[in-house]
């Protein structure tokens, strides 16, 4: 009698498991939504790096690599070097916009300048999300 | 085994009564335990979050901070050279406050920098408000606008420089490093900063002057002005002058080279030497071991505007009587006789006017041989003091005289008139024509006055005394000795005037002393080491040091530099944007007119540099100076006759044959300044040599520091900034 008696009543138990349901639920809705949070983030990182990547080429190219483009630009998802390609993974959009910059600025100005953009585009959790580099790009005025 | 109950245990007590909801304790410590962990997580997550979100941020602003560091480094390189100053005649931003202040900081010596300085650098300002739609135009591409500011901060920091040039002591203005671009970058919505981010960059920067210390004190500097390296030199006479002293073009193949020293601001003759070196004027000089003899040109006081006679050089009281007494003794029946001189300039004028004066001199044997001997008919190619309408006074180093013909006359006492009126040079003896002989002529009554009162006999001695002391002839003297006459020119004492406790008086008494090839004080400080003017070599390389060059270009022979100036966009609508000193590998030709916004300097390191075009700076940049140096080549001036240059030249090689400035088609003027190894190659060159007008190019006058003042060269200075700043 003495062992039973030291035991979890039935009751204690369900109320237990109701209590502890009901802490835990939020808590793991909660981590899951942290779970989001640090995807977005890497996400974020990924579109940044894909971005910084297309930007430092293209800037390196010059400015005579890089003609102007539309206000759609274009889209580059693959950058290749040699045997090497690297290509933006299939959730992202990565595009490309070259604009000059204030040609008529300065007449005797002795270069040109372009602004080179890269958009990178994704969707996390159903909300599209971008990300916008600029850099400059000049060159001699002719 | 047997149960031991406690004292006081009762039996029948309800042993499970406490138990009751310990599992909710348990529980609810679990979930405290939990919650506790689950904040902590999330506080992690968020600030891991933050954190990307904020490295995000920051590098997408660091992109356009990177923008904005480019576009105020291209601020600094190119406002600064568009900006021009009208009333100091160079490319200078003094209309932009901000630019202002940095150069006029950055111009310093080094040792006036504080150890830390900043300065605000709007990109846009009054006068550079194109730079709104530069900014604008970069903040829409980005997705951003009013919302993002920039604000530009030039720090400045004494110890990221240091003391550059060839001379560092001498002009410490010179200086290599770089200055800190701090980019602040703020998101603003009304009013509030959302977000703000500061950026460094490093931009390199070169302050140097654009000159050649010792060689720029130089309106000409020839190393070696022997041309066929006898002790006397007088193949440099070559230009035939006219009876009122202007160019004879149509008898001369050669056409002098006409100097003006002090950049047409007629700065008058001072008796201290300290007034030529320290002044604003270019000295001459003519180095080789030979005595260089050049012929002063002829001139008439009928005009006083010709462009190539040197009479200014002579005395001449009121302009025209040009007779000074030289001895004076008595005869008994002629009483107090004087003999007088006149120096004249040389002409090969054929009219009587002009032979006159030669026919005084061909009557003897003498006479002829110096006047053959001295190519007296032909001034010389230099006009080292200017000309009649253009005196222009400088010092003149090397072994240099001038050489002219002298006119005796003999008279009474107030001017009477006695025989014989003219002494005539004179051979001693027949059969030398043409006659009169000084042995026929001596004991005739016509002289019988002459030599009574001045002890001549017919003894060679005598006849030698004649001729060295009272006959007409050729002579020379020191070349410096024609200043006391610009000083003076009516007192036939002139060059007495020059005080012998200074310098300048060594000058006008000798071509041959301890000064003559000495670079003069204070510039004799500059190079430790090098005393004197001998070397070409010594005195230019260390101002074509590497660390002088902003750009060196690998090129073709032959290439415009303005082609090659253009890929690093040093050209702005075909204007040279150079600011500072460049290097080609091989020779370049300007085959095309050539304006320049600043001052620059442009070295070839081998090969020739052809100049075919005008070179000058664009309007209202008229003090500023271009310098075209060849390391080992020739300087060729193949230009149309009414080409103008301002650039200053420096012709050197370590080839006997090259080192030259040849003028092959000579340009109308050149402001500027020229020096070089060799003028001409030989005599036939000498023959055919065409000069032109050469006028200093004042500012390269700037004095060395002295320990009290700065040195002189502020003027002078080029500011090359880096058109790419590093992020720090």
């Amino acid at each position: 009698m003495m062992t039973r008696r030291k035991a979890f009543s039935f009751t204690e138990l369900i109320i237990a498991i109701m209590v502890l349901s009901a802490g835990i639920l939020p808590i793991f809705w909660f981590f899951s939504r942290t779970n989001i949070g640090t995807i977005k983030t890497r996400d974020e990182i990924m579109a940044w790096q894909y971005a910084s990547e297309l930007l430092d080429i293209a800037v390196a190219r010059g400015y005579a690599a890089n003609p102007a483009t539309d206000d759609k630009g274009i889209e580059v998802a693959a950058i290749s070097c040699g045997t090497l390609t690297t290509t933006v993974d299939k959730r992202f959009n990565r595009r490309l916009f070259v604009k000059e910059l204030a040609p008529g600025h300065n007449s005797e100005w002795p270069c040109r300048y372009k602004t080179i953009s890269v958009e990178v585009s994704w969707t996390i959790d159903t909300q599209p999300r971008s990300m916008r580099l600029t850099g400059l790009t000049y060159a001699p005025e002719n | 085994m047997t149960l031991h109950r406690p004292p006081k245990f009762q039996p029948g007590h309800k042993l499970t009564g406490n138990r009751t909801g310990s599992i909710l304790l348990i529980v609810t410590g679990t979930l405290i335990c939990l919650f506790m962990f689950a904040i902590g997580y999330a506080r992690y997550l968020s600030q891991q979050s933050a954190m990307a979100d904020r490295l995000n941020r920051r590098q997408k602003l660091g992109r356009l901070a990177e923008a904005v560091a480019t576009l105020a480094a291209h601020k600094l390189q190119f406002s600064s050279q568009l900006l021009n100053s009208p009333s100091a005649g160079l490319a200078r931003p003094d209309a932009s406050p901000a630019l202002k202040a940095i150069f006029d900081y950055l111009a310093q010596p080094l040792a006036k920098f504080s150890q830390s300085r900043e300065f605000e650098l709007p990109l846009v300002e009054d006068a550079t408000a194109h730079f709104s739609l530069l900014v604008e135009g970069l903040w829409q591409a980005a997705g951003f606008g009013d919302e993002l500011q920039e604000t530009v901060t030039v720090v400045i920091t004494r110890d990221d420089f240091s003391a550059s040039g060839p001379a560092r002591e001498a002009y410490p203005r010179e200086k290599t490093g770089h200055i800190g671009l701090k980019i602040n970058m703020k998101l603003v919505n009304a009013d509030k900063i959302i977000s703000s981010a500061d950026f460094i960059y490093s931009c390199p920067v070169r302050i140097a002057t654009v000159h050649a210390p010792v060689l720029s004190k130089f309106n000409l500097y020839i190393e070696n002005a022997s041309i066929a390296g006898k002790e006397k030199e007088h193949a440099w006479n070559q230009v035939g002058v006219d009876q009122f002293g202007n160019f004879a073009e149509t008898r001369s193949s050669a056409r002098p080279l006409v100097l003006n020293n002090d950049d047409n601001q007629n700065l008058p003759v001072r008796t201290e030497f300290r007034s030529f070196v320290e002044a604003p004027r270019g000295l001459v000089y003519l180095g080789g071991s030979s005595r260089l003899f050049l012929n002063l040109a002829r001139s008439d006081v009928m005009a006083p505007n010709a462009d190539s006679g040197e009479g200014f050089q002579f005395f001449r009281n009121r302009g025209f009587d040009g007779f000074y007494p030289v001895a004076a003794a008595s005869s008994p029946e002629a009483g107090r006789l004087l003999i007088s001189f006149m120096d004249q300039g040389v002409s090969d004028d054929p009219d009587n006017r002009n032979t006159s004066f030669y026919n005084r001199i061909l009557s003897g044997h003498f006479g002829r041989q110096q006047i053959e001997e001295g190519r007296m008919n032909l001034a010389s190619i230099f006009r080292l003091f200017g000309t009649q309408g253009k005196p222009s006074p400088t010092l003149v180093l090397g072994h240099v005289y001038s050489a002219f013909l002298t006119i005796a006359r003999l008279t009474g006492e107030n001017g009477r008139k006695v025989n014989p009126p003219i002494l005539d040079n004179l051979s001693y003896a027949p059969p030398m024509q043409p006659a009169p002989y000084y042995l026929s002529l001596i004991d005739e009554p016509e002289y019988a006055d002459l030599k009574a009162a001045f002890n001549l006999d017919g003894s060679p001695a005598s006849y030698l005394k004649y001729l060295t002391s009272y006959a007409s002839r050729i002579r020379h003297r020191p070349y410096n000795q024609g200043l006391g006459f610009l000083l003076s020119q009516e007192n036939p004492d002139a060059p007495l005037l020059f005080p012998t406790a200074d310098p300048l008086s060594g000058f006008i008494k000798s071509s041959d002393h301890a000064g003559t090839h000495q670079i003069p004080a204070p510039f004799s400080a500059i190079f430790a080491g090098v005393a004197d003017l001998r070397s070409l070599s010594k005195l230019l390389m260390p101002a074509v040091n590497q660390t002088r060059f902003s750009y060196s270009f690998q090129n073709r022979e032959g290439q415009n530099p303005l082609d090659l100036l253009a890929s690093q966009n040093l050209v702005s609508r075909s204007r040279m944007a150079q600011h500072g000193w460049v290097k080609f590998s091989h020779g370049i030709k300007i085959d095309r007119p050539l304006a320049y916004l600043s001052h620059a300097g442009i070295v070839v390191e081998k090969g020739d540099l052809i100049v075919s075009a005008p070179v000058r700076p664009v309007p209202g940049r008229e003090q500023s100076l271009l310098y075209l140096v060849t390391l080992d080549g020739n300087i060729i001036f193949d230009n149309s006759p009414e080409d103008q240059l301002q650039a200053a030249f420096i012709a050197h090689s370590d080839d006997p044959d090259r080192g030259r400035l040849i003028f092959r088609r000579p340009p109308a003027a050149i402001r500027g300044a020229l020096a070089m190894k060799k003028l001409v190659k030989n005599a036939p060159e000498a023959v055919v040599f065409k000069g032109t007008r050469l006028t200093y190019f004042a500012p390269l006058a700037a004095r060395p520091a002295d320990g009290i003042e700065s040195s002189g060269d502020s003027e002078l200075l080029s500011f090359s900034f880096s058109q790419s700043p590093q992020e720090l």
